[in-house]
């Protein structure tokens, strides 16, 4: 899948979970999305859901490592690895 | 606006540039190593320093000094604890122990070709091993540990100890083989944290090296701030030290004769494990137990603030910038921020071994019984498993069995931690995405200020539960009776 489609999409969920008073547009793809205080490490859990039924990746082999999930390019590099 | 620039300048002092540039001086760095020998002085991590200050000077050797050096302080430390007192044993013991450590290195660095039910459940299998070892202590009399011809069997039992002591570090080392991450490191990388020389608990502090690795110091100027940011957390370990020592002069029960200011004897409060075991014979007044409960709870939080800091702040000084293991929880607005910001690395521990295994395994169709499931595997379950295995040194080295009034009560305790992070973590989830309420500050301020109030609350009563002489029956009793019901 190429890589723009799949942070469009990323992007389009992370706005439905970020806290309200942040905007998406300030963060750039390399900035930790907790750290950056975008979202709160409770919604990882949601990311994780997301991952699993938007790119099937089954998290179960191999556990979950936080620092994959950390920014949206490390996103977009576990999506590439490991996507169905 | 002035007093947030200032309270920036002052609280952020450890990242100004200026700071960091006179920090790497010579004359600056005397001055950073003279601080921190102030600093740790009396502490037991004092014999850590001259391990920093080679961290300094040999940079790409830094896992390996730490990691020999503490490991080094860990196995005398314990060894001393453990009455280990001849050359021969200790050497035996050591290796015992060493050779177990890099039996699992192996097994980690060949994770892909273990058989696939290992794989699929490494901490299970490690955890079950565990427990066969603990069952064959039940083998030899009763009295083996005191009997020469047993020597052997009662130092085998001490590396028990040690295996037991060391279990989520060496599921931390499995991880890293599960990942794939384990095979661009050397054993010797590992020894930094599976021979924790810095803290009391099973609890990793900084937890394994992947996590570590990310956050070691490259450059010269990484390590300033590492260092700073270090120098900050014993400042403060320091402050919150004099701190409790005003509180426990000024307000408890204990030390009364050094206060210079202090509540007159009948208004004086109590640690909540002397409140709940007098309070058999004799309740103190409302206000006394209620100002008791909550201030208690502050203190307690401050002592664990100064641990972790302490060790947090060790870790910083050897240049692994980690995260603090308490962080403003007595400012969080919810119960799970609470939870978050109290004990940092405990609660990453449930996470890491309890929460995700659960949420990955488990109701992945039913988004609300998925989290309800993994948070009781943490909370609950793994937060009462973790401190069971804790009290079972006491069972191998000294044959004490666990005490169930004891752990009836803490097992009720965690069974209502893990119902009410739920709860707070579905609140939370019903408030992303919504916006912000738009009111005054002044209002804002009474909101937060409400919140905050109801999290102090819940976890003041909620540790009725949980102290050092806690009995089920005892606790609930007391517990009733501060809301005017007694039995």
């Amino acid at each position: 899948m190429d890589t723009q489609i799949i942070r469009e999409k990323i992007v389009r969920f992370l706005k439905t979970i970020k806290r309200p008073d942040l905007s998406i547009d300030q963060i750039h793809d390399n900035d930790g999305l907790v750290k950056s205080g975008l979202i709160d490490s409770l919604a990882m859990l949601e990311i994780i859901a997301f991952l699993e039924s938007e790119f099937k990746i089954d998290f179960s082999e191999t556990g979950i490592d936080p620092v994959e999930l950390e920014s949206i390019q490390k996103i977009i590099e576990l999506i590439s690895k490991r996507a169905k | 606006m002035m007093f947030k620039a200032f309270y920036h300048l002052v609280s952020q002092w450890h990242e100004n540039p200026k700071y960091l540039q006179f920090s790497s001086t010579l004359k600056g760095n005397i001055i950073l190593w003279l601080s921190v020998l102030l600093l740790l002085g009396f502490t037991q991590y004092l014999p850590l320093i001259p391990l920093m200050i080679l961290t300094q000077l040999f940079p790409s050797r830094r896992l390996w000094i730490v990691g020999i050096g503490a490991g080094g302080l860990f196995l005398h430390k314990k060894f001393t604890q453990l009455a280990v007192s001849e050359w021969f044993w200790f050497a035996f013991d050591a290796g015992v122990i060493l050779g177990f450590l890099y039996l699992f290195f192996l097994l980690a660095k060949s994770f892909s070709s273990l058989p696939r039910v290992v794989r699929n459940y490494p901490q299970i299998f490690l955890h079950i091993f565990l427990w066969c070892c603990i069952l064959l202590t039940l083998l030899p009399p009763s009295d083996f540990r005191h009997n020469p011809s047993w020597a052997m069997a009662a130092n085998l039992t001490i590396c028990l100890v040690f295996f037991s002591f060391l279990i989520w570090r060496i599921g931390l080392m499995l991880y890293s083989g599960k990942r794939g991450s384990i095979k661009q490191t050397g054993f010797l990388d590992h020894l930094v944290y599976s021979l924790p020389y810095l803290g009391f608990t099973q609890v990793p502090y900084g937890k394994g090296l992947d996590y570590l690795l990310p956050k070691m110091a490259i450059s010269r100027i990484d390590l300033a701030k590492s260092q700073l940011a270090g120098i900050k957390l014993l400042i403060l370990a320091w402050i919150w030290q004099y701190t409790l020592d005003f509180m426990d002069a000024a307000l408890f029960v204990t030390h009364s004769e050094h206060a210079m200011i202090s509540l007159p004897d009948h208004l004086r409060l109590f640690h909540i494990n002397v409140l709940v075991t007098n309070s058999v014979d004799h309740m103190p007044t409302m206000g006394v137990v209620w100002a008791s409960l909550i201030l208690d709870m502050v203190y307690d939080t401050t002592q664990l603030a100064i641990t972790g800091h302490l060790i947090v702040g060790c870790l910083r000084l050897c240049g692994f910038y980690v995260f603090r293991n308490t962080y403003k929880p007595l400012l969080s607005t919810t119960l799970i921020d609470f939870w978050n910001r109290y004990y940092y690395y405990f609660k990453e521990l449930l996470v890491d071994f309890f929460f995700f295994p659960a949420y990955l395994s488990f109701f992945k169709q039913h988004p609300k019984l998925r989290i309800f499931t993994a948070t009781m595997a943490s909370a609950f379950l793994g937060n009462f498993y973790y401190h069971l295995l804790q009290r079972f040194d006491n069972f191998i080295i000294f044959g004490t069995p666990v005490s169930y009034a004891k752990f009836s009560s803490y097992f009720f305790y965690a069974f209502v931690l893990g119902i009410a992070i739920f709860i707070s973590i579905l609140r939370e989830q019903n408030q992303r995405g919504k916006p912000m309420i738009t009111t005054s500050p002044g209002m804002l301020f009474l909101i937060r200020l409400r919140k905050i109030a109801g999290v102090w609350l819940f976890f003041s009563i909620l540790r009725i539960w949980d102290h050092s002489n806690s009995s089920f029956m005892t606790d609930t009793t007391f517990f009733f009776a501060i809301f005017g019901i007694h039995f």
